[in-house]
């Protein structure tokens, strides 16, 4: 182990300075590893916690490489996967990587990183696997726990090295001396000033690769397209369940993430979004079509005799043609009493996620069950062509059927075949659910 | 269910608009003071979901005021989404956990008139204000949990689950896909004054047993103000349910709202 403490100048040397990042023991009964801003905390018998070590030291041993922390998981999770036996040691590990942090957390243990996605939590609990994530800079704090860990004394350090502990606590910027332990939210480094930012997991590296383009102020990356899954991780690592793939019961036995959202009571009142944006998450997609103004200026089917807002006569022939977008051509009222905008296109059934055209994002999924398993998984389309609302049967096992207004029975409609109903129709998927198409708009 | 992440639930707090809410034991990592905090369990949602649900209750939670409901953390296990917030033993407007008098509830609608009007001066609208949302305290309320429908399940104006209806106090407009304005939160305000001080709803009796009946009463019957209320609340209500372009403000609601108590 004392490979370790050779070339690992992770810390500045010890001083009253408040400058660089420094890494404190946390006290408790495991066994905790500091090496080139490469963190380990873990509680595992003999055999497991040398090949962690050892996993610790390979990644330490790649010197100046900013993408550490991702060799660093990759290691790990091998050391793990070969020891997979009736339970999951308490592990939990951090490196820097891409600008942000790797971490990978098993067993009870609890990873929390304050960083560019504010403080995000990962757990492993009673989870079967390990769990590893990637958390986007600039990191300005890293807490590794195993149960049962103490308060990291303001005064201790672990520049380098292998000692007994309950986790490690690194931070890119310590307080020039002795906050208080204990955790009031004031006293979290996550609102340091910018210049704390400086110094991230290697100081000895002259430009910080995590520092990134973006200071604090910048806007947070919070749907980072690199966020999930850490390459290169072993193939045995269990694929991220499906919803719906776990039964309620034993969702416990996968690991968990969290982000905090408490505000520090000193942090800065965030700036203003604009207001049009917040209102509907959505970006406003709607697909143009022809159409025509009424007289008060609501946009109409061309082929509409009175105004669908406001019931005035159209008057076809001075109304002038113009492509406009869309308004939602009404609603679909569920009898479990959900309704659903029709401004786009829609797939039902009961795995309607993983259909071609949500995926492709031409359609929403809408998710419709029932007890006696007669919906299929992807039942039926619902589609808007132009002015008009189509369905179209996906080959469904059961059978789509349909009871336009006025009538009082059901009738099956063709599969794989534009079907196009009117306002009032009712809408059946299988043996009993049911759905009602409804238009505000005058016809 | 026995619990989510690391919370340890005590007991359930019934269901909410699209989720359940749990009584659960605090967590060591939470750095706050409380023994008990409430959990919301959401339920499956996709990747793109939590991502867009998080954002939004970061949003939420950047939001200062006293009278909302501060929000723990958010996250996911197995695809299941959950999010935590403080726990206030006092019930809500729709089942307090003890006897109340008349004033307390204009108090407590007043309190969440001005955390709508926080959120509002913050881009943000709760769209689900009802009842159940409003949570009493000793000296007013707190307005809790956004609505996050659309932002779950895109396209889906009301969601349907949940043991109250609470499509009798959402704004018809935006049950029809119109765009969501700061004034659909003045009418959910106002039905739930209506509610209260009538006792009855704007829509009269629903048919709760048959949602899609209920759902095409609301967007299909004009609201009805009751006769029985005093002229001075039966106008503010209307005031709420009137013309989107001259609802009053959610501070200005608030400030009416003083008065009657």
């Amino acid at each position: 182990m004392s490979r370790l403490d050779q070339g690992s100048p992770a810390a500045a040397p010890p001083s009253s300075a408040s400058a660089g990042p420094v890494v404190r023991p946390l006290p408790g009964g495991g066994l905790v590893a500091h090496a080139a801003g490469m963190l380990l905390a873990c509680d595992a018998d003999g055999e497991l916690a040398d090949r962690l070590l050892a996993a610790l030291r390979l990644a330490a041993e790649s010197g100046a490489d900013p993408n550490a922390g991702r060799l660093l998981i990759h290691h790990v999770a091998r050391a793990l996967a070969g020891s997979m036996g009736e339970s999951m040691a308490a592990c939990a590990v951090a490196g820097p990587a891409d600008g942000g942090a790797a971490v990978l957390v098993s067993g009870a243990a609890i990873v929390t990183v304050s960083g560019g996605e504010g403080e995000v939590t990962l757990g492993g609990r009673t989870a079967l696997t390990w769990t590893d994530r990637f958390v986007s800079g600039p990191v300005s704090r890293i807490e590794l726990r195993l149960p049962g860990a103490g308060q990291a004394d303001p005064r201790s350090r672990l520049d380098a090295g292998v000692v007994p502990g309950g986790g490690l606590e690194w931070l890119a910027d310590a307080p020039a001396h002795a906050a208080s332990p204990g955790r009031p939210a004031a006293s979290r480094p996550a609102a340091q000033p910018q210049q704390a930012q400086q110094a991230l997991l290697r100081p000895e590296v002259p430009t910080d690769p995590r520092q990134g383009a973006s200071g604090p102020s910048a806007p947070m990356p919070v749907e980072a397209p690199t966020a999930r899954g850490v390459p290169p991780v072993p193939a045995e690592a269990a694929p991220r369940p499906a919803p719906g793939d776990i039964p309620p019961d034993d969702i416990r036995s996968q690991p968990f993430e969290s982000v905090l959202l408490i505000q520090p009571a000193d942090a800065p009142a965030p700036p203003p979004p604009p207001p049009a944006t917040r209102f509907d998450p959505e970006p406003d997609s709607r697909p143009e079509v022809w159409g025509g103004d009424c007289k008060n200026g609501h946009f109409n089917d061309p082929r509409a005799h009175y105004c669908g807002v406001c019931g005035i006569a159209m008057g076809q022939l001075t109304v002038i043609p113009r492509r406009g977008p869309r308004p939602p051509l009404g609603v679909l009222l569920m009898d479990d009493g959900m309704a659903l905008r029709l401004d786009a296109d829609y797939v039902m059934g009961r795995d309607p996620e993983r259909a071609e055209q949500v995926t492709a994002g031409k359609a929403r999924p809408a998710r419709v069950d029932d007890q006696s398993g007669s919906v299929s998984r992807r039942h039926l389309q619902v589609r808007l062509h132009d002015w008009d609302v189509e369905l179209v049967d996906l080959g469904s096992v059961n059978g789509t059927y349909v009871m336009p207004p006025g009538e009082s029975e059901y009738r099956q409609i063709p599969a794989s075949q534009p079907f196009q109903i009117h306002p009032g129709t009712m809408v059946r998927l299988g043996a009993s659910r049911s759905f009602r198409y409804e238009s505000h708009r005058k016809h | 269910m026995q619990g989510i992440a690391d919370y340890d639930f005590v007991r359930s707090l019934g269901q909410g608009n699209h989720g359940e809410f749990f009584l659960a034991h605090r967590p060591d990592r939470l750095p706050v003071e409380a023994e008990y905090v409430t959990v919301k369990v959401v339920g499956g949602t996709g990747e793109d979901a939590f991502r867009r649900a998080t954002r939004e209750l970061k949003a939420f939670a950047a939001v200062r005021s006293p009278h909302l409901v501060t929000l723990y953390d958010a996250g996911q296990q197995a695809g299941i989404f959950y999010y935590s917030m403080e726990y206030l033993p006092g019930g809500s407007l729709a089942s307090p956990a003890g006897p109340r008098e008349r004033a307390d509830y204009y108090r407590a609608l007043a309190c969440a008139a001005r955390a709508a009007q926080a959120l509002h001066d913050s881009g943000i609208v709760h769209r689900d204000i009802n009842p159940s949302n409003i949570l009493l305290t000793e000296d007013g309320g707190k307005l809790a949990d956004l609505g996050l429908a659309q932002v779950l399940a895109p396209g889906v104006t009301i969601t349907g689950m949940g043991a109250l209806p609470s499509v009798e106090y959402t704004d018809p407009a935006s049950l029809r896909g119109e765009p969501t304005t700061t004034a659909v939160d003045l009418w959910s305000l106002g039905a739930t004054l209506h509610w209260f001080a009538a006792g009855t709803g704007i829509y009269g009796g629903l048919p709760v047993h048959d949602p899609l009946l209920t759902l095409r009463k609301v967007l299909s019957s004009p609201p009805k103000v009751s006769e029985d209320l005093p002229p001075k609340i039966a106008d503010l209500v209307r005031s709420c349910l009137g013309d989107p372009s001259t609802r009053p403000t959610a501070g200005q609601l608030a400030d009416q709202l003083d008065t009657l108590v």
